[in-house]
């Protein structure tokens, strides 16, 4: 899986904004707010990967929780998914 | 095929138009200087392309010839100023002690039956723009301009000029007339559909630089409003000219 269509980042001070760009952006509706942990997930998303080498990456950095982590995770793949922006 | 020059914030831009409508739109615009900084011309995959966007948009059928060029004439025209520090806005701009306001929602919310309040109460206000103005970036000594433009809406509000920019309102209708100053990032999220986007991946990261370069330039606020209230123009004016 990965992002349907490219984003650009904005660092907005206390969160980010992804905004769509490129031929696909027409089809996507708004922008999506992302704090600092959703935009290493986010940018993780942006190649093809999958759930389980988002969430080991992520722990490999962190020295968080592995079982918080893939909540975390599996919480913003499904939210972006409802939302018609990840292509499986 | 009609060929002349205008100068839309700041550049001068070369049109070759196939009909009248771009000419006559473009009348109050044109400049005999030269050399332009760039050229348009639609071609025949323009007037499609803003056939099909007029027909998937609007659920009617698509224009005439003429219409189409004139919307195909500014996409080209609001490419050609990125590159140029410019990007395209919707919105009514207006003119208070020579400062730009910026009033912006989506259409039918009742922009310009505000704004025309404005000019009524109070005589040192003139339009800039009725509909479709652009924002020119700050740069040297430069602050951030509100620009004119020939796409003036159907009430053909606007004149050719240029005025700093002090404000951008984001407009959105309630009971109550309340307004408030926003962060730009507040901000951001009611401004972006209001922004024309280009689909060149770089162009359209250029049009978010220079949006995020507005941050610390001017104000943003929030304006929840109700024109048939009678403080609706009073509640706006003296927040934003901080009177």
């Amino acid at each position: 899986m990965k992002l349907f269509c490219d984003f650009e980042l904005m660092d907005m001070g206390d969160e980010f904004v992804a905004v769509p760009i490129g031929d696909k952006a027409s089809q996507v509706r708004g922008v999506v707010k992302l704090n600092k942990s959703g935009v290493e997930i986010f940018n993780l998303l942006q190649k093809e990967t999958t759930e389980d080498d988002i969430i080991n990456t992520i722990a490999n950095k962190y020295d968080n929780d592995r079982t918080t982590i893939s909540k975390y995770v599996h919480s913003l793949i499904e939210t972006l998914r409802k939302d018609g922006l990840i292509a499986d | 095929m009609k060929v002349f020059n205008v100068n839309i914030a700041g550049r001068i831009i070369e049109i070759k138009a196939f009909y009248q409508g771009v000419d006559i739109l473009c009348q109050e615009f044109k400049t005999d200087r030269g050399p332009a900084d760039f050229s348009v011309q639609c071609s025949l995959e323009d007037f499609e392309y803003e056939a099909e966007q007029y027909v998937a948009d609007r659920r009617n059928a698509a224009p005439g010839p003429i219409f189409l060029e004139e919307y195909a004439v500014l996409k080209k025209v609001s490419e050609g100023l990125i590159d140029f520090g410019a990007f395209l806005m919707h919105g009514a701009a207006i003119a208070v002690d020579d400062k730009g306001i910026v009033f912006t929602a989506p259409s039918g919310t009742g922009k310009t039956t505000h704004v025309i309040k404005w000019l009524r109460k109070y005589p040192g206000t003139y339009m800039v723009n009725g509909d479709k103005p652009f924002i020119l970036t700050a740069k040297d000594d430069r602050p951030v301009m509100v620009c004119g433009s020939p796409w003036a809406g159907k009430e053909d509000l606007g004149s050719n000029t240029m005025v700093p920019l002090k404000a951008i309102v984001l407009m959105e209708r309630a009971e109550e007339n309340t307004i408030k100053k926003v962060s730009f990032s507040e901000a951001f999220i009611s401004l972006y559909p209001q922004i024309y986007r280009p689909m060149d991946p770089e162009k359209m990261r250029k049009t978010l630089r220079m949006i995020q370069s507005l941050d610390g330039q001017i104000s943003f606020y929030r304006f929840y409003f109700n024109n048939l209230k009678e403080d609706c123009f009073q509640v706006a004016y003296e927040a934003i000219m901080e009177r």
